[in-house]
């Protein structure tokens, strides 16, 4: 289906597309306000910018210190080409030491990689721990946002849920009541998991750490019971030294949630006594991407979601429109670049306002790499016939001065005699839209008039 | 799996990205004329509490107080000036029924409110999550301004866990309604010391 189909769905039911637009601009406010807080705010985002450029530009290379660094601490890296032998490591480590229960906190790179079901279907017990994480697991639907993952859903909703699944009382839908259940339902998965599964923020080549932020504490909960970490990361999340984490995480939590820090922002170096510690270092497409420079930016992206919150498309249409695991401007980039095809409707959910480019904290220049992507995507003629020959049809009028007045003079008029909402006839993005009052003269109209005037 | 890290390298060393310097740690970094202020500040906004403490001989009394106000009953403390009350094994599950840790910070960082703890190899780390209370002493002298001037101080040559820690556990995954004590510590309170 494509994005705008998806997104019909959502907006039918009005009540809840308007809180989801209203609680999203909201966290887009706090953002704002937290940034305020910071004078060196514009100064911080440029050099994040050039430390992800710079990483990039030697990438294998600070993967190798990271992996001689690790190792010396007494952690084991492994590598995983695709989304299947990242699988297939981690499924090993637990079935070497013979562990059925994991717990895992949140990571967007276990999601694109479909962990969960593999392990699933191989007769493990995966529990996420994030309590968004949970919800949407209890429902058996992916997450909708990269940091809010069950912002789609409400609190009525969720209350029906637990209801059924942990047993909370009928009707019951405060917040806190039914955290404190997620958390009474979680404390007994924590103390008998045999093995934590977590993302990874940050990995740092020059110490040979990972540093994993979470608000809940699920991830430190997660690591420090069980005898067995596996951390899984793709491999653009390496950075050079340690102290380039202060200019990440001053603007990671500030412009995700408008917090100024994590709660829980934890520096793993090597296990803890007693334990293991294995990362998998995941490639599945990265390599690939870094090797095209219109859209290798996109590899910068710390996944804070501040392009999501404030994307008036991905507001209004809801994560699970886009059908990837991340969702919204950056993953209408990333996604194409996975599968051109499938995910081909995704650079047109944008209306190129810029908005994701003005919060990036890394200064990925998302708009435009959106609208690169249309450009590739019709040289695949991808991007439907009706669309191509009505491009081909402008840029014909557009390149011949006078037919376009002509045709323009006729818009004009044709536009003040029809009916506004005709053109949501056309179908499409265009459903929704109005035509504007159009200008009774053209500028080059008014020009010429003014002209005249002043000689006479 | 050697193969997959040759292949993935290889492909890294193909690619045509240009070469760009790293713009090195020098700042122009914010500082602040009350730091200890802006670190109260911030730290209530994250749902943390901070008590000033006169000096060390009144730490005892001070965790006393809020283990009474907090009900609990099993006291685990990392701190010298603090007896534990109720043993505790090496055994990182043991840690499950402590009602409040008492841990010593290294730092504190004015701009968001958080403290920086390390497991020193002295108690399993679920010390820093499991507790339903947490309190961390942290000397006033100790906070700085912001995360750079915290990484400056910091050193990772060695196997270990270290945390930023800011506030308590908290979750805003319901209707983006914040709930305290999502899965860690309901409460945190830092007993500032020398700045009574
Ligand atoms: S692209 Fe930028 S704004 Fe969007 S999630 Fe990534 S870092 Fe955040």
């Amino acid at each position: 289906m494509t994005h705008a189909e998806n997104a019909r769905a959502f907006v039918a039911d009005d009540v809840r597309a308007h809180w989801h637009d209203e609680a999203l601009w909201f966290v887009r406010a706090k953002r704002d306000a937290a940034m305020r807080t910071v004078p060196e705010w514009e100064i911080l985002r440029t050099r994040a910018a050039e430390i992800k450029a710079h990483a990039l530009s030697r990438l294998g290379d600070y993967l190798v210190e990271f992996e001689a660094n690790a190792t010396k601490l007494g952690a084991v890296v492994h590598w995983a080409r695709d989304a299947d032998e990242h699988n297939r490591i981690v499924l090993s480590l637990l079935r070497e030491r013979g562990f059925r229960r994991v717990v895992k906190s949140k990571s967007m790179l276990t999601e694109e990689c479909g962990l969960n079901p593999y392990l699933e279907r191989h007769g493990i017990e995966v529990v996420d721990t994030d309590l968004g994480e949970r919800i949407v697991q209890l429902r058996r639907e992916p997450p909708s946002h990269i940091v809010l993952p069950a912002i789609h859903l409400r609190k009525e909703e969720i209350g029906v849920l637990f209801h059924a699944e942990l047993g909370t009382a009928a009707g019951e839908s405060d917040p806190k009541v039914l955290t404190e259940a997620a958390r009474r339902g979680l404390r007994g998965k924590f103390l008998e998991a045999e093995a934590g599964i977590t993302g990874v923020n940050f990995a740092i080549a020059e110490t040979g750490g990972i540093v994993v932020c979470t608000n809940e504490g699920n991830a430190d909960l997660g690591t420090s019971l069980p005898r067995l970490h596996v951390a899984c990361m793709g491999i653009e999340k390496v950075i050079p030294r340690a102290a380039d984490l202060a200019v990440f995480l001053r603007l990671l939590a500030r412009s995700a949630t408008g917090q100024h820090l994590t709660t829980y922002t934890s520096h793993f170096h090597g296990p803890r006594p007693g334990a293991e510690l294995h990362v998998v270092l995941v490639d599945d497409g990265r390599s690939a991407l870094a090797a095209r420079p219109a859209f290798s930016p996109s590899l910068s992206c710390i996944r804070c979601g501040a392009c999501l919150n404030t994307c008036p498309v991905f507001r209004r249409s809801g994560g699970h429109s886009y059908e990837t695991s991340v969702a919204g401007p950056i993953g209408s980039i990333l996604a194409p670049a996975r599968d051109p095809e499938r995910h081909r409707s995704l650079p047109l959910a944008c209306s190129l306002c810029g908005s994701c480019t003005d919060v990036c904290p890394v200064r990925i220049d998302l708009h435009h790499q959106l609208l690169s992507w249309r450009g590739v995507l019709a040289r695949k003629r991808l991007l439907g016939d009706g669309k191509r020959r009505a491009m081909q049809l402008a840029a014909f009028v557009l390149a011949r001065p006078r037919l376009y007045e002509r045709v323009a003079r006729f818009a004009r008029s044709a536009a003040r005699a029809l009916p506004s909402g005709l053109v949501g006839r056309l179908g499409g993005v265009s459903k929704d839209r109005r035509l504007p009052e159009p200008p009774r003269e053209s500028f080059r109209e008014q020009l010429a008039r003014r002209r005249a005037r002043g000689r006479g | 799996m050697a193969a997959a890290r040759e292949e993935i390298l290889a492909a890294l060393a193909k690619r045509t990205m240009a070469p760009a310097e790293h713009p090195g740690s020098e700042g122009p970094w914010q500082s602040f004329r009350d730091r200890v202020a802006i670190f109260r500040e911030r730290l209530e906004a994250a749902a943390g509490e901070c008590v000033p403490v006169a000096d060390e001989g009144r730490l005892a009394e001070a965790v006393a107080a809020i283990a009474r106000e907090r009900s609990a009953s099993r006291v685990l403390s990392l701190v010298a000036a603090v007896r534990s009350i109720g043993a505790a094994s090496r055994d990182p599950h043991d840690v499950d029924g402590v009602g409040l840790a008492v841990l010593e910070a290294q730092l504190g960082v004015a701009e968001n409110g958080a403290v920086w703890i390390t497991d020193g190899g002295l108690a399993p780390r679920s010390v820093f999550s499991l507790p339903e209370h947490l309190v961390v002493v942290l000397r006033a002298g100790a906070i700085v301004d912001q995360m750079h001037d915290a990484y400056a101080r910091l050193s990772f040559s060695e196997r270990g866990f270290g945390c930023f820690l800011s506030g308590p556990s908290k979750t805003a995954d319901i209707e983006q309604s914040l709930v305290i004590g999502a899965h860690g510590a309901r409460t945190l309170t830092v007993l500032l010391l020398g700045d009574a």
